[in-house]
């Protein structure tokens, strides 16, 4: 009799303990059905908007007119913006390894932003001057679509980007470098 | 009557010993390294070298942009060399090179040795890859924001300023300085095949910490054997700058 619950005992443990292995690993996936994220989505103001992606290119800067979608919140719509202007800037050939927004936050006067990369979208063999036109090109865009935006920091996995000529340890005013020259 | 003359004269002799000694400190003012000079430096002939730091691009483990068949670190490495033996050759100045081949820098490295050196002009040398028959010249100076940038006041007092705005003490020379080199190519550029642009102020890495007047040139060239015309053309330039230099001593 007593074998009998020794068995028992043995047999729901290890049943108890495949089924924790299973749950820690990822092997059965528990949702719990919850109301406030539902209301939450519904919640979100999302809007269309037309926006101006700008790049230099063949010795002109050129703007390109994109639809996208304008959130709420600032940080969300600089994420949809940064990644068109990527994306479109990989589609020109201007850039060959495609650079993805990991994140952007900003600051508590919703003025600096701090956007981090995977990667660092500068090639290592351009010119300073064609490098410092890419971001020019990204400061630009920030400008053009009146994003309240007055310092950019730019960052590659949440650390300052790296990059031999250009210095990036400090914010970018979001007016530029060129502002005051005629190129 | 005569114990308070005996007093006085003896806080007298006091305070002019503590506004002696006090005076000293004047020397780690960070502002004012200009108006008042170390004695050392004082006692200095008046005929001065001048001192100008090439820093070329790239070391033991930055090899650079990849040119056909070499670095750009063999190439910024050979012009400052150049560059070196000619411009001694010819004028009154002593030329340091910020790294020898087989060396590596670390960040701030070369900063450090020109503020202790104390140069007269610190020239950080770049080339890139370009196929145009006419290389392309930029001069770049260090600023981190053009609207806002102006030059830190030399006071007398004490201040301390982060590295990064190391570059506000000279930043006016380094801008007058970028314009003459590049007024002075621009007018011979078809001789020496280039295309000069005008010099502008960028937040530039390899002029970070740097205290005196600090320039960036980068020069687009096809083959390695451009580096010739580059050479011809900085040292002409450099030759009228450094004289330039040399009377402001």
């Amino acid at each position: 009799m007593k074998k009998i619950y020794y068995y028992i005992a043995s047999l729901g443990a290890l049943g108890a303990g495949l089924l924790l292995y299973a749950f820690y690993n990822e092997l059965i996936l528990v949702k719990i059905p919850s109301k406030k994220v539902a209301a939450s989505v519904s919640d979100i103001n999302v809007k269309k908007r037309n926006f101006h992606l700008i790049y230099w290119h063949a010795n002109k800067w050129v703007t390109e007119d994109k639809e996208l979608i304008s959130s709420d919140t600032l940080s969300k719509t600089l994420t949809n913006v940064l990644t068109s202007w990527l994306n479109l800037l990989e589609e020109e050939h201007i850039i060959q390894k495609k650079a993805v927004v990991q994140s952007v936050m900003l600051d508590a006067t919703q003025t600096e932003a701090y956007i981090s990369f995977d990667r660092s979208f500068l090639p290592k063999e351009f010119s300073t001057y064609r490098k410092l036109l890419l971001i020019e090109g990204l400061l630009k865009t920030l400008r053009d679509n009146s994003l309240p935006i007055t310092v950019c920091y730019f960052l590659v996995n949440h650390q300052p980007m790296h990059d031999q000529h250009l210095d990036f340890s400090q914010g970018w005013p979001s007016t530029g470098f060129l502002e005051k020259t005629n190129f | 009557m005569i114990q308070s003359i005996k007093y006085t004269v003896s806080l007298a002799a006091i305070a002019c010993l503590l506004v002696s000694s006090l005076s000293g400190w004047s020397f780690f003012n960070f502002g004012s390294s200009q108006d008042t000079k170390p004695d050392t430096q004082q006692e200095q002939p008046k005929q001065r070298l001048v001192t100008l730091m090439i820093n070329p691009a790239g070391d033991a483990n930055t090899s650079g942009r990849s040119f056909d068949e070499t670095f750009e670190r063999a190439l910024t490495l050979r012009c400052a060399q150049e560059l070196k033996t000619n411009l001694e050759a010819t004028h009154n100045v002593r030329v340091l090179l910020t790294r020898f081949p087989g060396e590596t820098v670390d960040p701030l490295q070369n900063a450090s040795f020109a503020n202790r050196m104390q140069v007269n002009l610190y020239l950080s040398l770049h080339f890139y890859k370009a196929k145009e028959s006419h290389h392309p010249l930029f001069f770049y100076y260090y600023s981190s924001n053009p609207t806002a940038d102006l030059p830190v006041k030399r006071s007398k007092e004490l201040v301390f300023y982060p590295y990064n705005q190391a570059y506000k003490m000279y930043l006016k020379e380094s801008k007058e300085y970028a314009q003459e080199l590049y007024t002075f190519l621009k007018q011979d550029e078809k001789e020496y095949h280039l295309v000069c642009y005008p010099p502008l102020g960028i937040a530039c890495k390899p002029l970070i910490g740097i205290l005196a007047p600090a320039l960036m040139c980068e020069i687009g060239i096809d083959k390695k054997e451009d580096v010739k015309q580059c050479i011809l053309a900085l040292n002409s330039a450099l030759g009228t700058l450094i004289n330039r230099i040399e009377k402001n001593l």
